[in-house]
């Protein structure tokens, strides 16, 4: 496949672009963030610094997870300065929430939620930009020329009458640099079709090498699991099916401290560490160790088929209110949704209402590097030095400090690349961290962490299960006109950031999610409600978020709509979006590249209104394994910052939710995980990649196209194939054998 | 227990349990980072390395079944480094922009290697067959396959 971005002139996304625009920092901070990091003198701010010898560092505030923009975000800046790609340095930022926070969460450094170039976009153009007119502006000074005579070509600045130039180096060294760094206004900025850089499909990840080279780049571990130091030494840590449990009693200490190599055995919080001086003398410490935990009677009669039986029986019970969501979301749709007003009593009058229950499990997240830490604490407790790999580095920081009882600025924090994070990594208990911490201020040496595959899944932070029941009307046309989306959860922030939840504006918003385009313009009144209830199952955001659960109850409940209607679940939802041209291109485009016939085991799915895909399935109805066969996705960007690289994580995203949606499940029986290793949690191997077409079609309006997408729309796609297959409808998620033998069954 | 071997074509000696696995005595015993650990039960193939010629999980090897054995990891292939004389796989696996967050791609690329010496140009179905030992949970199978047929490629010219 290849993504095909047109490079036609997009004015439209350059006009709606402004809509994008970051309300805060401009010039002036910038500049005091240039002056900060790179010290007086200096051609800089916040993300840019130009150094003498021609060469450029450009920060990325962004931790890199596997999605790429370590190298996306310096690209979007190196193309507003016009700089020379082969001549960009790329740093991670330093650790600072003042400049590099994340206006959509609270100002922290936080990487999650798959906005590290998008909410970040007009501030990453603003900064190449302003120090592009910079240099321009002190060149032209050195010169004794009017700006307005002076242009930019890669990393140089050329007068244009007599062709004079200078290298952004030689413009460093000038010395006149402004007070404060220049405004840009938006008709400065560079138009797509100028595009370099943006938007190159050969530009290369610039991470590529190191992790071809087992991960390490310029000498540096980029890995925290791989840093090694003196002395260091080894520990892992055992936790407890639930969170909120104590240790009652360690029941074998004295076994597992006879181990040779083993040094200790610590209650840490709520976990009961191994240390060590070597890794397997800990892990062996680990699987002998047996811990009797507080509430484990009541534990033991937690099974989690029991548990969402539980949660539906609340989906129906209306003497549960539900909070209204769409406070939250809205604000971010941009006007895209039917208003609420007057939703019930339209439910209440309505002839006929059309409800249906559907059901999501609890899924884990299977990072392929495990949950660890290296800490080394120094001067007597007073100081300490981190490497981690973790999506929110300044939390990170902040909990280091805090259960060392030291100041912040004592903890010098070094960013690593992760092997995988999905959302895990922004958990605000930092466990790993603490762990190390507290073990090397008790054993005053460096301590490395690693938990178990076994650990990292039974300590894992679902996606939590839960219940989704749709109430809606359809018009005289059959088109969907009311639509309530009731969903009975536990709130992924409650766990995975507690602040965050607390001080939410319409919290809980990531136990459902309706973002752009996640509910049909046809619907004319609509509202998510969401139910909270409250377990000890430990639960964040998972990659896709509540999206992934909202996306499939709306999915099949399309469908079976549809279906009902006697209308072709392909053209029913392009008719929802009637009005919508550019959505109607997505799937009238969809409709061919599919050759979209009925055929049996043919299902499709819409992820937002810029985004659809397709799927065949095999069945083998004795083993009720689905299989996709082929898929087929159509997404409407404007511009794709790293076609490359998109076009990867495209792939990668349809492979995690094949298998998010069909054979990994995390279930609880008797209070403890059925599974524990990828023996029992199967995620997608080779063998399970369909036949993938993926089309971009260029967009004139907003979209800005980077590395995660509604991919999730293949959960609902899948059981709408098996239902065209079969007759039959699964309406749970994960897809799973179970389930379809159940379904078939039933 | 004291365990000689060689690795990546040299002598290695260490002093460890008889029962610690290859992965670790790599790892932090030698040093040699590369190879990685994913699940500690042969269902992953972050660790895979080629014991006398052959692949296999690092983290299912015992120091005690070690004595006298060859062994090469990630480290092996390309002993100059990435400005050096790079192997025919990582040089595919640059090309074709394999890696995400690469953390599963080592053991990817020891694996790919241990087909192309058996079977230079193994069929798309050979392929997915030798890889399907190997997880990638950023989902690179696609570009992994691309790869591996380039490097095919390149090798027999
Ligand atoms: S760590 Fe050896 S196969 Fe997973
Ligand atoms: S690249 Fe991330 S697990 Fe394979």
């Amino acid at each position: 496949m290849t993504i095909q971005t047109g490079n036609q002139t997009r004015r439209e996304f350059l006009k709606t672009g402004a809509g994008l625009a970051f309300a805060i920092p401009l010039a002036s901070k910038l500049s005091l963030a240039g002056a900060q990091t790179a010290g007086n003198g200096a051609v800089a701010n916040s993300y840019v610094i130009l150094k003498p010898d021609n060469r450029i560092t450009i920060y990325t505030h962004a931790s890199e997870m596997g999605q790429g923009s370590y190298t996306g975000v310096p690209m979007v800046i190196a193309e507003e300065l016009d700089a020379d790609w082969n001549l960009v340095d790329i740093e991670f930022s330093p650790l600072s929430d003042e400049l590099y926070g994340n206006p959509r969460y609270y100002g922290f450094m936080l990487t999650i939620g798959s906005d590290a170039i998008s909410t970040f976009y007009e501030k990453l153009r603003f900064s190449g930009a302003q120090i592009r007119k910079t240099v321009m502006q002190m060149a032209a000074d050195n010169w004794g020329v009017p700006i307005g005579e002076v242009h930019t070509e890669p990393s140089l600045v050329v007068h244009s009458p007599t062709g004079r130039s200078m290298t952004y180096g030689e413009v460093s060294m000038l010395g006149n640099v402004p007070e404060t760094l220049p405004e840009v206004d938006e008709s400065e900025y560079k138009q797509v079709e100028d595009y370099r850089i943006v938007n190159n499909r050969d530009i290369q990840r610039r991470d590529t090498p190191g992790k071809v080279f087992g991960g390490v780049m310029n000498g540096e571990k980029m890995f925290s699991m791989d840093v090694r130091l003196p002395g260091m030494l080894y520990a892992t840590s055992k936790r407890n099916h639930f969170g909120n449990r104590e240790v009652v009693r360690i029941v074998n200490e004295d076994e597992v401290l006879a181990l040779p190599d083993v040094i200790g055995v610590d209650v840490i919080l709520d976990s009961v560490t191994v240390i060590a001086r070597t890794y397997e003398a800990a892990r062996k410490g680990e699987q002998l160790l047996q811990v009797e935990w507080s509430n484990a009677e009541e534990d033991a009669r937690y099974n989690s088929d029991e548990e969402l039986e539980r949660l539906k029986a609340i989906a129906y019970d209306e003497s549960r209110e539900g909070i209204d969501v769409m406070g939250h979301w809205r604000a971010r749709l941009r006007g895209q949704v039917g208003q609420a007003e007057g939703l019930d009593e339209a439910l209440a009058s309505a002839d006929e209402v059309h409800q249906r229950l559907y059901t999501t499990g609890f899924m884990y997240h299977a990072q392929m590097e495990t949950m660890n830490a290296v800490v080394d604490v120094t001067d007597d407790g007073r100081k300490a030095e981190v490497w981690a790999g973790t999506q929110g580095p300044t939390q990170t920081r902040m909990r280091v400090a805090e259960v060392l009882e030291i100041p912040i600025e004592n903890v010098t924090l070094h960013r690593n690349f992760m092997g995988g994070g999905f959302g895990r990594k922004a958990v605000r208990s930092h466990d790993n961290f603490v762990e190390a911490a507290m073990l090397s201020k008790m054993y005053e040496a460096p301590v490395k962490v690693i938990w178990s595959r076994e650990n990292d899944l039974i300590a894992g932070h679902y996606r939590p299960h839960g219940a989704h029941l749709v109430t809606a009307t359809r018009n005289d046309r059959g088109a969907i006109d009311n639509f309530l989306h009731r969903t009975v959860s536990d709130e992924p922030l409650r766990w995975g950031d507690p602040e965050r939840f607390e001080r939410g504006d319409s919290r809980p918003y990531l136990a459902a999610s309706f973002w752009n385009g996640a509910i049909y313009p046809a619907v004319e009144k609509f509202r998510g409600d969401v139910v909270m209830e409250f377990t000890d199952t430990r639960v964040c955001a998972m990659r896709g978020i509540g999206g992934v659960a909202t996306a499939f109850a709306r999915e099949c409940f399309v469908d079976e709509m549809a279906h009902e209607t006697g209308i072709d679940p392909l053209e029913y939802r392009r008719r929802l979006f009637e009005g919508q041209p550019e959505s109607q291109l997505v799937f009238d485009t969809l409709k061919e590249r599919c050759n979209w016939d009925g055929r049996p085991g043919l299902g499709c799915a819409m992820g937002s209104a810029s985004y659809a895909l397709a799927v065949e399935i095999d069945l083998d109805e004795r083993t009720g394994i689905v299989k996709p066969t082929k898929i087929w996705a159509v997404a409407s960007y404007a511009v794709v910052v790293e076609p490359s690289n998109a076009e990867n994580s495209f792939y990668g995203q349809l492979m995690l939710y094949v298998g998010a949606s069909t054979s990994e499940e995390i279930t609880f029986r008797d209070g403890k995980q059925e599974q524990s290793n990828f023996h029992n949690f199967q995620i997608a191997r080779m063998a399970d990649v369909p036949e993938i077409d993926v089309h971009v079609i260029p967009s004139e309006s907003r979209q800005i196209g980077t590395s995660d997408g509604p991919a999730y729309a293949i959960g609902p796609a899948i059981s709408n194939a098996l239902y065209s297959l079969t007759g039959k409808r699964v309406r749970h998620l994960p897809v799973s054998p179970r389930e379809v033998l159940k379904a078939l069954n039933a | 227990m004291n365990v000689n071997f060689s690795v990546n074509g040299e002598a290695a000696s260490v002093d460890v349990e008889p029962d610690t696995p290859l992965l670790w005595i790599i790892r932090d015993h030698l040093g040699l980072t590369g190879t990685k650990f994913g699940c500690g039960m042969a269902m992953c193939g972050a660790c895979t390395v080629h014991l006398d010629g052959a692949r296999t999980f690092s983290c299912q090897i015992q120091a005690r079944s070690l004595e006298g054995r060859d062994i090469t990891t990630i480290e092996g292939l390309s002993p100059e480094g990435p400005e050096g004389d790079v192997h025919p796989i990582q040089r595919a696996w640059i090309d074709e922009q394999v890696p995400q967050c690469g953390f599963c791609q080592p053991g990817q690329m020891m694996a790919a290697l241990d087909l192309l010496n058996r079977n230079p140009s193994p069929t798309r179905e050979e392929i997915v067959v030798h890889m399907n030992s190997n997880l990638c949970r950023c989902g690179t199978y696609p570009r992994i396959v691309k790869a591996i047929q380039a490097a095919a490629e390149e090798m027999q010219a």
